[in-house]
């Protein structure tokens, strides 16, 4: 060797056998969710990877990683292979960080630093890679960092020119490492698409971020645990998202963690006749789905069960995905609801969501969230349709969504889920079939009767508990929600097309206007 | 076992002609790992000097000699006795080949005994060059 030679290291990794490792072996990743996912943290003493394709967050992720350190007082090292301090700072400057207490090591190779120091003759391998590798040696064990970031081995990986010369290095320098405290986060662009298994197989820990550019929307951003050895972390893909600020990382809910705490209470509708079509009510710890076409009253049933809830002082969580908190307001007035002191003292806490910016996962960890700040009793995802939006891959809709209803019914929250149906009257159906998740499913029709078009109302399902199995009418009024009585004279009427068998009378309105 | 007296150091050094950044430096340092004795020159005429003085091989870019007049060289080439047949090793560029290295190349190829190695090389390519290079004239008479 050339330049620089470095004693040969025994390559056996100090054992850590199978025990798992404790708290105080961890070191946290400066990110509540990375480090839920991570059961912890990144392990302390360790070499991680870092990988992904150019701009998925790689760096975000690692400059977090070591101001977390530096606010902790600890030494951190930042050593930067492809990118100026310059550079660093103007990424610091874009999400309003201070860089003020990290030393950072542009370690750019000798060969690209000045001309005078080029060399023509020799691979790089020989020459730089050496030099580099010492470098950072140096470095480090000058400094004595608690946590160090290399960013980013793809320019080790050219210097060394062959795998097996990289491998050897990558070996190298885990047990230079080996020997000192720091806690390592390695950078690794996988431009070549495929990730480095090779690499893999010596580090720690391997931390996968991905981007998924959808036809429609903010591109949606994912993480993955690919392996932490020693250490139960959260496997598959955890959402997140690029902000200022940093990285925000929302863990894959996974309700078993949670404990669980039987349901009793029920929530009236506000429409006495719909509690008993209900058989009772609905109840708290579990989920109704609300289905039928658009108008049919979907929104105005949930936004009832919602303010009945928070008149009795309980609070509800209000996700529109397809209207604007305005129109909400507008027709929870129109119902003779007057739902803005309730949101005024954050008894009702509505929230927009644009399904063509918010990830699935940031969604459920919104919600996990609100459920646990706001102490909530009712959730209203209104619509279903909305949130299948927000799945760039709809095959996993119904996992999620079970996800999220086994954490809220464990929650002791009743959840109401709104499903448009396409197609007004006639033949209606529905985007996506979850009336197997839901606890109770309330459907809801138009139908055509003595001139007038009129809503049917049926309860189709209920888990837990009886129901009618009439169907009656619904209507909505400035007096809320009203419920006839069942419609046994009719036949058809699910159907929408609806043959008249008998004489029965309508539901009388005090004014003409309904409300849809 | 050559004894090591000045002279025969002098006509078993190497002489390195490498102009680009750390090039010499870098040789040199490879070559003296290997206890091998080496003068960095520093243009041209200066490897002619040193030619002069007494050399076991000389190492020279392409880029050193190319558009540069070896008129002197070639007869100094010429003007060496029959058996010495002095070896030259030109570091061709990256990606060269033997076809595109120029008229220089040429002209000197005619004139003596060229090895051409082409660059980035391998480091134990070139001490093995370098040392076979080396071994000729001492075989000689």
């Amino acid at each position: 060797m050339l330049a620089a030679s470095y004693g040969a290291r025994a390559l056996i990794e100090p054992s850590n056998g199978a025990r798992i490792l404790k708290g105080s072996d961890r070191v946290s990743s400066g990110f509540a969710g990375l480090d839920e996912i991570l059961g912890g943290g990144f392990v302390r003493r360790r070499l991680h990877v870092v990988e992904g394709r150019p701009g998925t967050g790689k760096t975000t992720l690692a400059m977090q990683f070591v101001m977390a350190g530096r606010d902790q007082s600890e030494t951190v090292l930042y050593v930067s292979m492809s990118e100026t301090r310059d550079e660093l700072q103007t990424v610091a400057n874009s999400h309003g960080w201070s860089l003020e207490g990290i030393q950072i090591c542009e370690l750019v190779p000798p060969d690209i630093a000045a001309d005078r120091n080029r060399q023509t003759m020799f691979r790089s391998s020989e020459v730089e890679l050496g030099e580099t590798i010492k470098l950072l040696f140096d470095e480090i064990e000058r400094i004595n960092p608690a946590r160090v970031v290399i960013d980013s081995l793809s320019e080790m990986r050219l210097l060394a020119e062959s795998p097996l010369r990289y491998r050897r290095e990558i070996f190298s320098l885990k047990h230079f490492l080996g020997h000192r405290e720091a806690t390592v986060l390695v950078v690794d662009d996988t431009t070549s698409g495929d990730p480095d298994l090779q690499l893999h197989s010596i580090v720690h820990g391997v931390v996968t971020l991905e981007e998924l550019a959808l036809d429609y929307g903010a591109e949606r951003r994912r993480l993955r645990v690919a392996k932490m050895r020693g250490v139960k972390f959260r496997g598959g893909y955890h959402d997140f998202a690029i902000r200022t600020g940093g990285l925000e990382i929302f863990p894959r809910l996974v309700a078993s963690d949670q404990t669980r705490t039987p349901p009793t209470e029920v929530l009236p509708s506000g429409s006495e006749q719909l509690d008993t079509l209900l058989g009772g009510g609905l109840r708290r710890g579990s989920s109704a789905l609300l289905i039928g076409p658009a108008g049919s009253g979907k929104s105005s049933i949930a936004l009832s069960i919602a303010y009945n809830a928070a008149m009795s002082g309980k609070s509800a969580l209000l996700y529109a995905f397809d209207e604007s908190a305005e129109s909400i307001r507008e027709r929870a007035a129109g119902l003779g609801m007057s739902i803005d002191p309730l949101i005024a003292s954050g008894k009702i806490d509505l929230h927009e969501i644009d399904p063509a910016e918010m990830s699935p996962g940031e969604f459920t960890a919104l919600v996990c969230r609100g459920v646990i700040e706001r102490d909530a009793s009712v959730v209203v995802i209104d619509s279903l349709n909305g949130y299948l939006q927000a799945m760039p891959q709809e095959r996993f809709l119904s996992l999620e969504i079970h996800q999220l209803l086994a954490y809220l019914n464990r929650q002791r929250v009743l959840t109401i889920l709104i499903m448009a149906q396409h197609g007004l009257v006639g033949a209606v159906e529905s985007p996506i079939d979850l009336s197997y998740l839901s606890d109770a499913v309330l459907l809801l029709r138009f139908f055509e009767a003595q001139g007038t078009v009129r809503k049917a109302i049926s309860v189709v399902k209920k888990r837990v508990g009886t129901h009618e199995d009439t169907i009656r009418e619904f209507r909505l009024s400035a007096q809320g929600l009203q419920v006839g009585e069942p419609l046994s004279d009719f036949q058809g009427v699910m159907s929408g097309i609806p043959a008249y068998v008998g004489s029965q009378s309508m539901i009388k309105s005090a004014d003409d206007t309904t409300l849809g | 076992m050559i004894p090591r007296s000045a002279e025969a150091d002098l006509c078993s050094r190497v002489l390195i002609l490498a102009p680009v950044g750390r090039d010499a430096a870098l040789t040199q340092s490879l070559l003296r790992g290997a206890e091998l004795g080496s003068r960095v020159c520093s243009s041209l005429g200066d490897l002619q000097l040193n030619l002069a003085q007494g050399a076991g091989v000389a190492l020279v870019v392409e880029e050193a000699l190319i558009g540069q007049d070896i008129g002197e060289l070639v007869e100094w080439i010429a003007r060496q006795p029959s058996w010495s047949d002095f070896p030259f090793i030109i570091l061709l560029g990256p990606g060269a080949s033997a076809e595109c290295g120029g008229h220089e190349l040429d002209v000197l190829q005619r004139a003596g005994n060229l090895t051409l190695l082409e660059r980035p090389v391998g480091t134990a390519t070139l001490l093995s060059a370098v040392r076979a290079a080396l071994r000729a004239p001492i075989s000689g008479p």
